[in-house]
């Protein structure tokens, strides 16, 4: 369970990795917009899978549960890690800043060469 | 004194409210309230570099939570010595811009401007890791927004703005590494889980974390595979941004390289020495030689800025070499070498900047190809032109000389005499390129030149620049008390992580006790 649904993940990221460094290299600059916000959400999923941590040494339940932060309390307690919820959360709103400048930059281009015409 | 700390990253914010106001009601005002601004920051860096003077490293936790839960920020001798670094690079500036009498334009540059100030602040204060990406990307975001509105097309500063967001994407992989394996973001606990002992699985993603830090950190600093975008940033800046950017965009790179290396991974630093050495000769010599090819005076001195790059990695490999011998004095001299060539190279590059910027808007044009003659046309130009190439070339009373001659001189005592021998030759082929600037802008007469009618320029706010860039020779005596405790606090990594615990409630206890 826990070996294929890692490799599962791993694999999803690898592809968005990917496919995000593959536009960026484009030409065109709305693809490299798309690489960019694929890039950005592709280290944001990373984020997210970094809150999972094996809480007991039998590995089933290692998707399934991540740990407290900060914490050691005993393994009965079933807490979820709030620290990569909120660091995935200020990512995204980064991210969102910097894909909505360049979306503005090239409706900007785009607008000003239509005025031109 | 402690509650000063938050105080370099939240008074920029303030002051871009402020300013935002002031240009909306009267935007002929706006400079002087930037400068003012400026100023408060200063005395803010200088009470903040005193207090560490006397205190050592000290950390404040926001808000009071316990110590692994609060963000906290660090005041240590370095990120003191870079906060007055970057509030006296902002005055100058701000002296610079404002005594300019031309065309009101790039107005709303200097809110910009404040912004990145608050960025820079942070990253040289935070002691997380997740903080130093939202410091970056705060500095980030308003610096892609200032070149954007320089250029008239994105394909401009294209490799700017990519690169950076590359580099942020992998700063953020590193983040979500380091509390994916250690659990921790927090740089004094992340350094005392790594001195402790560690699983081999552990020990491996600490060596890859440490090569994503400084992957990052030399994407920022500009060092060989990734300086293309320095040239275009900097030919398109206004005058002023220009000689701020010069001072500091690329040094925020080389803190983050000190920081990681010597406070947060120091039992892993060594094995990157090579890299940083072979990265470091390869821009010294990329650098110089681009710059011997190249056609335009901004250009030209932005591959020099890759050039000296160069010696700062070359001096950060020494340092990290050191770093497992136990040979403190040594190890002292080669951090204070760094330090003070990073501070001289800030200086001096952003006098050279703004010399260059006001020969480009005396000209009408940026080429070099045809002789000018600015010693006829601007003779206290031309000679502060020729006082700030002496400093970067290290004429003996300048502080280039001083910088150099410690670099040397930390490099000989730990026997590596091949830096020696590349770093004299990449000096001589500096002075090289410097002589083909006098040639085809100092000397010479260009007859068809018309100068432009009431043409000023700014003696004054120049003159202050080369002054600083002399005058830290002067200042040697206390800079070189300075140097040792920075080195003293630096050189031993306990303080650094001890510093984080005391004073505090632990976040552990408090929650275990309730």
């Amino acid at each position: 369970m826990l070996a294929q649904y890692s490799l599962i993940m791993a694999a999803l990221f690898a592809i968005m990795l990917f496919v995000g460094f593959w536009l960026l290299s484009a030409l065109q600059l709305w693809k490299k917009i798309i690489g960019v916000a694929l890039l950005g959400n592709a280290v944001n999923f990373y984020l997210v899978l970094s809150g999972f941590w094996p809480r007991t040494k039998s590995t089933d339940v290692y998707v399934l549960v991540s740990r407290p932060a900060f914490l050691s309390l005993g393994d009965s307690e079933f807490f979820s890690d709030p620290v990569s919820q909120a660091l995935v959360l200020t990512a995204i709103v980064i991210g969102f800043a910097v894909l909505a400048l360049l979306l503005f930059y090239y409706v900007y281009q785009v607008l000003r060469k239509k005025d031109q015409l | 004194m402690n509650f000063l700390i938050p105080f370099p990253f939240l008074l920029p914010l303030i002051a871009i409210v402020f300013l935002a106001i002031v240009y909306k009601l009267k935007s002929s005002w706006l400079k002087g309230t930037a400068t003012l601004f400026s100023f408060l920051y200063v005395v803010v860096a200088f009470l903040l570099a005193f207090h560490s003077y006397s205190m050592g490293t000290v950390v404040y936790h926001f808000a009071d939570w316990g110590f692994p839960a609060a963000i906290s920020y660090v005041l240590d001798p370095l990120s003191a010595t870079m906060l007055v670094l970057c509030a006296l690079s902002s005055l100058l500036a701000h002296c610079f811009g404002v005594f300019e009498k031309r065309k009101q334009n790039f107005l709303s540059h200097w809110i910009l401007f404040h912004g990145m100030h608050a960025g820079i602040n942070g990253a040289f204060l935070t002691g997380d890791f997740f903080n130093l990406f939202v410091s970056f990307e705060i500095f980030l975001i308003l610096s892609y927004c200032l070149v954007l509105s320089c250029v008239p097309k994105f394909k401009g500063v294209s490799k700017y703005i990519y690169l950076n967001i590359v580099a942020s994407a992998f700063l953020l992989l590193a983040d979500g590494l380091c509390y994916g394996v250690f659990g921790t973001l927090n740089m004094g606990e992340l350094s005392s889980i790594l001195a402790g002992p560690l699983t081999d699985f552990q020990v491996v993603a600490a060596k890859v974390l440490f090569f994503l830090f400084l992957l990052v950190a030399l994407m920022k600093a500009g060092s060989f595979p990734f300086f293309q975008w320095m040239p275009e940033v900097y030919a398109v800046l206004p005058r002023a941004m220009c000689a701020f950017f010069s001072a500091l965009l690329t040094k925020v790179g080389i803190y983050l390289i000190l920081r990681c290396g010597l406070s947060v991974f120091p039992g892993f630093a060594h094995h990157f020495f090579p890299v940083l050495i072979v990265l470091g000769l390869l821009s010294l010599f990329v650098g110089v030689l681009a710059a011997l090819g190249q056609k335009e005076v901004k250009k030209l001195l932005a591959y020099h800025t890759v050039s000296q790059i160069g010696y700062i990695l070359c001096g950060l490999g020494v340092v990290f070499y050191l770093i497992p011998q136990n040979n403190i004095p040594l190890l002292s001299l080669s951090i204070v070498a760094v330090v003070f060539y990073v501070i001289h190279h800030s200086f001096v590059k952003s006098s050279l900047f703004a010399i260059g910027s006001e020969i480009v808007s005396l000209r009408g044009h940026a080429k070099v190809g045809k002789t000018f003659g600015l010693y006829f046309q601007e003779k206290s130009l031309a000679l502060l032109f020729l006082f700030s190439a002496f400093a970067l070339a290290g004429l003996p009373p300048s502080s280039g000389f001083v910088a150099k001659f410690l670099l040397l001189k930390s490099m000989a005592q730990s026997e590596f005499y091949f830096l020696i021998f590349s770093l004299i030759v990449g000096g001589i082929l500096t002075l090289a390129s410097m002589l083909k600037i006098w040639t085809y802008v100092m000397s010479g007469v260009d007859e068809e030149f018309v100068r432009p009618k009431d043409y000023q320029y700014s003696k004054k706010s120049l003159f202050f620049y080369v002054l600083v860039s002399w005058i830290l020779v002067f200042s040697l005596l206390p800079l070189s008390k300075w140097g040792e405790h920075l080195s003293g606090q630096l050189a031993n990594p306990k303080i650094y992580r001890s510093s984080f615990k005391t004073g505090v409630t632990n976040f552990k206890e408090r929650v275990q006790e309730k």
